[in-house]
């Protein structure tokens, strides 16, 4: 999501609750939020907003999802996770518990993954607690790679 | 000579006293005959149409209606340029109503006005109908307007909900739901069905 672009944040949901004093509003079931192609769903998303600008999405569900279309000079993206966390200040998406994202062929699994909206970076990290737990990667090999 | 002058300007006299009297009397009877015409019609023409077509008990021009919490502080004023009171449920119709709710700590107001009101007074319960607007000001979050067209408002509860429609501006979003459900005090407003909200970057 482009909180400069001119395009609103459109939030679809069953219901709501909006906490002014909290500066917080929650929506619940089916909850679909979507900027241009851009589209987020899940069953629950706690929006933050800081003087009148929204600050951060918590989504939940089971799980949640995240789709990217392709754009100029990225392509397409599906991501998932039982958490999708967006902070809006640091222009970062991280996907928490059974995270997984697809781009272009490439696929990345694992407890928390994180997606920097700006340098399309993708870091993938297991669970601390779980010494079981690991990253996937599956790197398709493209075309124009280096050669060597 | 001067006696018999005399007699006759006595005797024209009397005529003439007893014709002043006859005009005097026939001037009275008119006059009371104009005042029995003139009170008759008109008092009950006018006062049904101060009373309006629903026969009030009573009503009141420019009534204001005023509540506090225990504190004794105001809590809810509600005006309207003409309020109808029937006694039998303590109701009060009422034109054009403007109410202020103040939050109990923060004192942030909410205005609210539509085109018409009915408020139960021992309730203490305002519903408002017809271009129903609530305007709620906060200095962190500036100005919200909330738009429906049906409202009740309970001031005991210190709620508000309705089932209609509602569309719910501020300076960054619109949202429209149906069907809401707020708590004044706290600040927070449940909307019950087809959520659909816009946010847009300032």
């Amino acid at each position: 999501f482009d909180l400069d672009s001119d395009n609103p944040i459109r939030i679809e949901s069953k219901s709501a609750r909006l906490d002014d004093k909290a500066g917080t509003a929650t929506y619940t079931g089916n909850v679909r939020v979507t900027q241009g192609e851009a589209r987020l769903e899940a069953q629950r998303i706690v929006l933050t907003r800081k003087e009148g600008e929204l600050d951060s999405l918590d989504a939940t569900g089971e799980p949640a999802t995240y789709e990217q279309p392709e754009t100029p000079d990225a392509p397409a993206l599906y991501a998932e996770g039982n958490r999708i966390h967006y902070a809006a200040g640091e222009g970062l998406i991280v996907f928490e518990r059974n995270a997984l994202i697809r781009q272009a062929g490439d696929r990345f699994r694992g407890n928390r993954i994180s997606y920097d909206l700006e340098k399309r970076v993708v870091t993938a990290t297991s669970a601390d607690d779980d010494d079981e737990d690991r990253v996937e990667m599956t790197i398709q090999p493209g075309k124009n790679r280096d050669n060597n | 000579m001067m006696g018999h002058w005399l007699q006759a300007f006595i005797s024209d006299l009397q005529d003439r006293s007893l014709w002043l009297w006859g005009a005097a009397v026939l001037t009275a009877l008119a006059l009371v005959l104009l005042l029995l015409r003139s009170e008759q019609p008109v008092t009950s023409r006018d006062a049904e149409e101060l009373r309006g077509p629903d026969k009030p008990d009573g009503f009141v021009i420019n009534a204001t209606y005023r509540s506090f919490d225990s504190e004794g502080r105001l809590s809810a004023r509600i005006s309207s340029p003409r309020g109808e009171q029937f006694d039998d449920d303590k109701r009060v119709t009422m034109e054009s109503p403007r109410g202020l709710l103040l939050e109990k700590d923060s004192r942030a107001p909410w205005h609210l006005a539509a085109e018409r009101g009915e408020y139960y007074l021992n309730a203490e319960r305002l519903t408002l109908n017809s271009n129903v607007r609530i305007r709620h000001e906060t200095r962190e979050r500036g100005e919200a307007l909330l738009k429906t067209e049906r409202l009740v408002v309970d001031n005991r509860k210190r709620i508000v909900h309705t089932d209609a429609p509602v569309t719910i501006i501020n300076e960054s979003s619109l949202t429209r739901t149906t069907g809401m459900k707020g708590w004044i005090d706290e600040r927070v407003l449940e909307l019950e069905s087809q959520v659909d909200g816009y946010y847009y970057s300032r």
